[in-house]
């Protein structure tokens, strides 16, 4: 049978490595993507038994035209799912954010996303097959202040999934997002344990959710699923508002 | 292999994507493949992924991005092959 490859952005870590894992118990040869976090996409790969470790700076044209280039050359241009978990938050108030934080977020969260799937869907069309799975987030449907902008890319994402769907159908691609709502990584580690109890009253099933929750939907949208398409499938624990 | 050989090949991959088929009689180099033959632009990619295949090339996105015509698409190939 035919090993299948699965490429996740972002996947030294947090979200990102949870996927990595829940897709290697699915069988996958796993692609672990990560930008600056070198240790620990070792240290997750040496825990993983079929993988292989890509770098690529996400925020940039050339970054992802290299892990192109990587796949094409060194895994004869083979992506079955790609997770397009990459992504950066920068919290401010609006009046305190600025233009280069912006920009800075839009590079990475939405032209990256973007950009990967121009890039990578070209393997898919060629197999007619693939899985695309977005990681978006509760914040992109639910306004929180301080993350204008991570919001906007949140939501942004969730719309190119839409798209996406329905342009890549035809070539039997399913496109996907999973937004995950407050999940026990190091980017919710920062935020302070008062803010946290009083997120936690927001959260019916009043607790964080783990990485691995969110690993297993992802690994059940690149498995099964296969009359989801477009979907955005939140993952919150009933965190709606 | 001659210009009038990567011609025909072209024409011949971009058959089963036109609409116009009216268009394919009067097909020349300086006929636009989605406004002349009315081929779908979602389609786009099918056509430059069956040009990489025929010629045994590859073609960039930036390249595929300036095949308006069909003489675009024969020069763009007879430069990869030489």
């Amino acid at each position: 049978m035919e090993e299948k490859i699965a490429l996740v952005t972002g996947g030294g870590t947090g979200i990102g490595a949870a996927c990595c894992r829940s897709l290697s118990d699915a069988g996958f040869k796993v692609g672990i993507h990560y930008n600056s976090s070198k240790v620990k996409a070792e240290e997750l790969a040496a825990s993983l038994p079929n993988c292989f470790i890509i770098q690529g700076d996400v925020s940039t044209v050339e970054g992802i035209d290299s892990v192109y280039d990587v796949i094409k050359k060194d895994h004869n241009g083979q992506v079955d799912v790609l997770v397009n978990n990459a992504g950066i938050a920068l919290d401010n108030p609006i009046f305190s954010a600025n233009l280069d934080d912006f920009q800075k977020t839009m590079d990475i969260n939405v032209r990256g996303t973007w950009y990967m799937i121009k890039r990578i869907a070209r393997f898919m069309i060629r197999k007619k097959s693939g899985r695309i799975i977005n990681i978006s987030s509760v914040i992109g449907s639910v306004p929180n202040p301080t993350q204008s902008v991570y919001g906007m890319t949140k939501a942004a994402i969730d719309n190119l999934t839409k798209v996406a769907a329905i342009e890549l159908a035809q070539y039997n691609i399913l496109v996907n997002s999973v937004a995950p709502g407050f999940i026990d990584t190091d980017m919710t580690k920062k935020i302070p344990e008062e803010l946290q109890k009083e997120i936690f009253k927001k959260i019916p099933l009043g607790r964080m959710g783990q990485p691995e929750e969110v690993g297993d939907v992802v690994k059940f949208l690149a498995t099964s699923g296969t009359y989801i398409t477009g979907s955005i499938i939140h993952v919150n624990g009933g965190m709606y508002g | 292999m001659s210009e009038k050989e990567i011609f025909d090949k072209v024409v011949k991959i971009l058959g089963p994507y036109v609409r116009n088929e009216a268009g394919l009689k009067d097909i020349e180099h300086k006929t636009n493949i989605v406004t002349d033959l009315q081929v779908n632009s979602s389609r786009l990619v099918d056509i430059i992924l069956a040009m990489e295949d025929e010629f045994d090339i590859e073609i960039a996105d930036e390249e595929a991005d300036k095949v308006e015509t069909v003489g675009a698409a024969v020069n763009l190939i007879k430069g990869k092959i030489g």
